[in-house]
This record gives C-alpha cells, structure tokens and sequence, in this order.
C-alpha cells in the first residue's frame, strides 16, 4: 500500500517536472507576445497585457506573416504527402518482394540522410539557380521530398514489417494483383503508419530552416521560420512582441494536426515495440 | 476436381545453402475428396500447400487441376492463384483488419467485380451456413477465435472454389472449440462438396477428418492411406510412432535362424517371423528387427503361458475410463492401456502380448 503511494508520488513529481521543463519555453513565447513591452532581458520592465502584437502582424503587410505561413503549409504539406507516397511503394517492395540487397539499400537510404545539410547547401544553391527555381517552390520541395524520405521510410519499414506475410497471401489467393495488394489491403491497414510517418514529414519540413533561407528571397516562397527570423522593426531592432506572437500562431496547425491524429501516431510509432 | 502431384519438389536457397522443402511428392486428390498432410513441424507441409495454391513456384515436377497443368517446371507453366480458382484458410485466419466481416466475406467477390445484389446473395448465403449471420458488421479485432475461424472460411467458400486448402486452421482454438469445429468442418466439407487438402500436425485431427492421410517427414511422403490403414499397417516406424495416441511400443530385437525360420525374441518370448514380412522387408537371416505393438494390445493378466510376462509398473496415467501403465521391459520403455482401473505404481503384474498384432520394422526404413 505505502510502495503503491510512493511509486505514484514519485511517478507524478516526474511526469510533472518533465513537462514544465518542455513547456516552460513554449510559455515563455506565449506570454512574451502577450506583453506589452517585450524586453524579456529585462526584469524591471513593468508588465501588461496586450493584444497589439497579434493585431500587428495579422494586419501589418509589411511583415508578410500570411503568405510565409502559407507558403510553409503548401511546400511541407506536397514534401510530406509525397514522401510518404515514395516511401510506402518503397517499404512495401522493400518488406514484401524480392529484392537483392533489401538491407543495403535501407543503411544507404540511412546513411544519406546523415549528411549535415550544410554540406549540401553550397551546391544545391548553383543547382537551383541554373534551374531558374531560386525562390519558388520546387527548390524547397525537392530537396525537402529527398531529405525527410529516408525517416519516412524507416518508420513504414518497421511498420509493414509487423503485418503479417499471411495477409498479403490471403490477398493474392483472393484474387489481388500486386498492385490491388497494396491500395486494397496494405495501404488501409498500414494507415496509423502512415498518418504518423506524413505527420513527422510534414514537421521536419515546416521547421526546416536553412535550405528555405538559402532558397528563398523574398515572400512568394519563404517559409515560416525565416519569416519570423528576418522580422525588422522599423528602426533595425528586434520586434520580439511580433516574433513570438507569429511563432504562436504557427505552433497552432502542428498543435491541431497532432491532436486530431494522436491516437495513430502513438499507434504508429509504439508499432514497432509492442506487438499489435 | 481431381488434383495430381507429379514429382513435385521445392528447394529453398538461402545464405545458410540450399533447402529441400519438399520432396518429389507423387499424389492424387481424388474429387470431393478430404485429403490430410499430417506430419511434423517443418517437414514441408506448408510449403507443400503454398504450391498448390500457387504462391510458391515448384523447382521440380507438375501439379495438375483435373487434366489442367496449373503449374509445371518442365513446360514453364505457373498459372496464379486466381487462375487456378483455390481458395485457402489460414492458421492466423488472415482477415483483413480494416474491413468487418461482411466486406471480409465479400472481398474475394469485389475483386472479381461481382455484381453488388449477386455479393449480397453469397454473403448472406455463406453467412448463414456458417452461423455469423449476426455478426457481419463486426470488426475482426471484436471476434472470438473461433467466430475468426467461421469467417475465414466462409471468405473461403463464398466464391465456390475449385480445392479448397485449409493450413492447420484450428491450431488457434481451445481444445473444446477444435472438438466441435472440427466436426463441423468435415459435415460442411460433406455438403458443399469441394475437393479438400488439409493440414496438420495433430495426429487426431487428421485420423477424425480425413477419408485419406498423406504422412510427411522431411518433405517427403512415408505413407498414404486411410486412417484404419495407417493405423493398422504402418509402412515404416515413423508412421508407427507418428499415428496413434498413445503411440506404438517399438521394441529393437534380434533375429535368429532356426529350422529355415525367422525368430525374433522378446525376452523369453519366441516370435516367429511371417513369411510375407520376410518377402516385403527383405528381412536377412541376421540382424535387428523392430517389433512394434499398440499399447492396446498389451494385455493385463496371464492369459497363456507363452507369451506372458511379468513386469513391474514403473508409473500410471488414468484417462478416466481407461489407465495408462508404463514399464520397462528389455530395459527399454513401454506403454500399455487397459480398463483394469486397479493398478498401482510399483506392482507387479503380468502382462500378456497379443502376438498376431505385432507390427514387423526394418531399423533403417525410418
Ligand atoms: N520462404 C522460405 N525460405 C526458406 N526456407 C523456407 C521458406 N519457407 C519454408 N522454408 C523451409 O522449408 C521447410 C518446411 O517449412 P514449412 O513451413 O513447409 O513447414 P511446416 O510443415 O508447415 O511446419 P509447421 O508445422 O511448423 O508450420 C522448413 O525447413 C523451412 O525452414
Ligand atoms: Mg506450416
């Protein structure tokens, strides 16, 4: 009884430390775009609450917020469905047919992405020019498509791997073509992993900073996380007050998106431990 | 729909070398037939299904559908499953998670781009026959294993297959449900009437279903038959062992010549050799011979002088109605049953043969 009590107390001090330790900058942010005077270096400043940075960059042209933002869901929302589409047929060949060397491909796919992106940058920059795709969105897509493939994956690997062989042989004595196999059976079973395998894409790509800082020059193609970054205020300071309050609102489709999809990405990503 | 094995052999390669799976496999199903591969774990029995449904391409050999070469080395000829009509049950049932139960049944029809009223039709219609009628709208992950068991065969017969395959489908249930599904099974095999082929490792699923067993060991076939006749003339040891529950005692003995006849001895007890044994095992004037005798035919009591003995019980199992004893004798093993429910452990008794059900073994047919 007291073991029970303890283990419980013990439980809840960690479970509670940890999440104001992730939290405490994300209320930071919060309560810094809610302030009036946001010099945060500052203890002495007086506080008081306000609106104003909000109504700022929602209604200020000049910062562009809207179209960063949009640009950020257009070129992470095409990389991650792409991705995910790419991965799967991949997984499932990878998983279900016979391929020679299945294991080398994936440690390359692997070691690709361990690339430091920064080696990349240099090159990309000239390739990108040459194509005339320098700010636009194709210069963010492709490289984000090949960059966040190997993680995608990865995930649908370990995933199709714990479906049964005998699912697919049920399918194939049923009457499937190959093809049938995948959007008939393997794809609708597979779909936890696959919301959670788009949903970390989506995320990697949406936080992505420096390909989109390198690529990009103006609004029509910057995302987000430049966007805030390169805020100016009028006389060349720091506008804190607009930066976090842009930086709430962008939390917020991540927020949404995890929350919808919470159930299958905990399904997703403990697949691989837990047998299902 | 008769189904012909010619040769049929399949080889696996793998980094460990090569496999042999199974065997130059000669056999016929005969129409309607419910036919059995009982065997061990790993002798090949699954590999040995797969070709016939057509997921595994065979390295050697033919398989024939009625006079229809449905797969074939020699003539480059491998018609898929979907060509060849099978339908096939499997030990995890395989249903498809996302689909409940109606669409599960239905699923073989929509990939034919059967007509929605004829899907509903069938459905309803194997549905009822296998009593799940009530449940088509549940979800798999909501069955029991036996109501999983039910809709995978009905996904099974609903498109009237040509053979019908069925891989260890009741190994998932609990002793009693195995019972009545099991003879459930065979009156619905009875009924539709599709050729069947049955797998198994359990000895007693196999004697109950099938009107003949084919016997597996290493991928190759020891012996085909009926139930009564596996059970009462074994071709060889493994068979002898592997049918039967309890199994057969198999006693190693010696031969001896005299008078131009075949002895072999247990203990004090003189056995003679019978000529058509002799002819079929090729028996020579010298050498081991393998005597076995079902456990039903040891007899308790001294019924006649020459072939009793006494033994001292070792220990007892009571089955209820009947008891199992076991004792040592020529210091190897046996086993007896008898009604005689009085038995103790350490006491000793005689124990009487029954001569003219002896069983005659090679030492190296297994
Ligand atoms: N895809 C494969 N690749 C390589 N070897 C295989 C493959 N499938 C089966 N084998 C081998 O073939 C042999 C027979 O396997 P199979 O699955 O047919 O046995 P089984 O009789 O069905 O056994 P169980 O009763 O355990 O299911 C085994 O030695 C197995 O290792
Ligand atoms: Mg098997």
């Amino acid at each position: 009884m007291k073991e029970e009590k303890v283990k419980i107390i013990i439980t809840l001090t960690v479970a509670v430390f940890m999440v104001l330790f992730c939290l405490v900058p994300f209320i930071y942010m919060v309560v810094t775009s809610l302030s009036k005077n946001p010099d945060f270096l500052s203890l002495q400043s007086s506080f008081g609450w306000t609106f104003g940075n909000y109504k700022n960059i929602f209604t200020a042209r000049t910062l562009h917020f809207f179209e960063y933002l949009r640009n950020s869901i257009i070129v992470s929302g095409v990389s991650a469905v792409v991705a995910v589409f790419i991965a799967s047929l991949a997984a499932y060949s990878i998983t279900r047919l016979s391929l020679p060397a299945k294991s080398f491909i994936l440690l390359f796919t692997l070691s690709m992405s361990m690339f430091p992106q920064i080696s990349l940058v240099g090159y990309l920059f000239s390739l990108m020019t040459k194509l005339g795709w320098i700010n636009t969105y194709p210069a963010l897509i492709f490289p984000y498509i090949a960059w966040i493939l190997p993680l995608s994956l990865w995930i649908l690997v370990s995933y199709f791997m714990q479906l049964p062989k005998e699912l697919d042989k049920a399918a194939i004595v049923d009457g499937c073509s190959t093809w049938q196999i995948l959007y008939r059976v393997i794809l609708p079973v597979a779909k936890p992993g696959l919301f959670s395998a788009a949903l970390l894409a989506f995320i990697f790509a949406f936080n992505e900073f420096m390909f989109a800082l390198m690529f990009t020059t103006d609004y029509t193609a910057r995302t987000i996380p430049v966007g805030i970054a390169l805020f100016q205020g009028l006389h060349g300071e720091i506008p804190w007050g607009n930066i976090m309050a842009a930086a709430t609102i962008t939390t917020i489709p991540i927020v949404i998106l995890v929350l919808i999809f919470q159930k299958n990405i905990i399904q997703g990503l403990t697949r691989g431990a837990v047998k299902g | 729909m008769i189904l012909t094995l010619l040769d049929l052999t399949k080889k696996f390669s793998s980094l460990r070398g090569i496999n042999t799976a199974v065997e130059n496999i000669n056999l016929e199903v005969k129409d309607r037939e419910f036919f059995v591969l009982l065997g061990p774990s790993g002798c090949g029995k699954s590999t040995l299904l797969n070709l016939i449904a057509g997921l595994e391409k065979p390295t050697y050999g033919e398989i024939l559908f009625n006079d229809r070469i449905v797969a074939s080395h020699d003539k480059k000829i491998f018609l898929t499953p979907r060509e060849r009509n099978v339908a096939m049950v499997f030990q995890n049932y395989a249903l498809y998670p996302h689909l409940n139960v109606y669409e599960n049944i239905a699923f073989p029809l929509r990939i034919q781009k059967t007509k929605e009223s004829r899907i509903k039709k069938s459905v309803d219609d194997v549905a009822g026959i296998l009593e799940i009628s009530d449940l088509l709208n549940a979800k798999p992950f909501e069955l029991s294993g036996g109501q999983k068991q039910r809709v995978a065969i009905a996904r099974a017969i609903v498109r009237r297959p040509d053979i019908f395959l069925l891989d260890e489908p009741l190994s998932n249930l609990d002793a009693q449900l195995r019972n009545t599904t099991r003879t459930e099974l065979k009156l619905l095999q009875r009924n539709i009437g599709i050729t069947t082929v049955y797998v198994t490792h359990d000895q007693t699923e196999a004697m109950t279903l099938g009107d003949r067993i084919a016997v597996l060991k290493n991928g190759r076939v020891e012996q085909i038959g009926t139930t009564l006749e596996l059970y009462n003339r074994p071709s060889n040891v493994f068979v002898a062992a592997f049918v039967g529950s309890p199994p057969m005692n198999l006693i190693k003995t010696t031969i001896s010549e005299e008078n131009n006849n075949l002895f072999v001895g247990l203990g004090n007890i003189k056995i003679r050799v019978p000529e058509d044994k002799i002819k079929t095992l090729k028996i020579e004037k010298a050498g081991e011979l393998i005597v076995g005798i079902r456990p039903e035919h040891i007899l308790v009591g001294r019924l006649n002088k020459e072939n009793s003995v006494k033994i001292k019980i070792d220990s007892i199992e009571s089955l209820g109605k009947e008891m199992l004893f076991h004792f040592t004798f020529l210091s190897q093993k046996l086993t007896g049953l008898t009604n005689h429910l009085n038995l103790n452990e350490n006491e000793l008794i005689d124990v009487t043969f029954s001569l003219d059900k002896l069983h005659f073994f090679q030492k190296s047919s297994s």
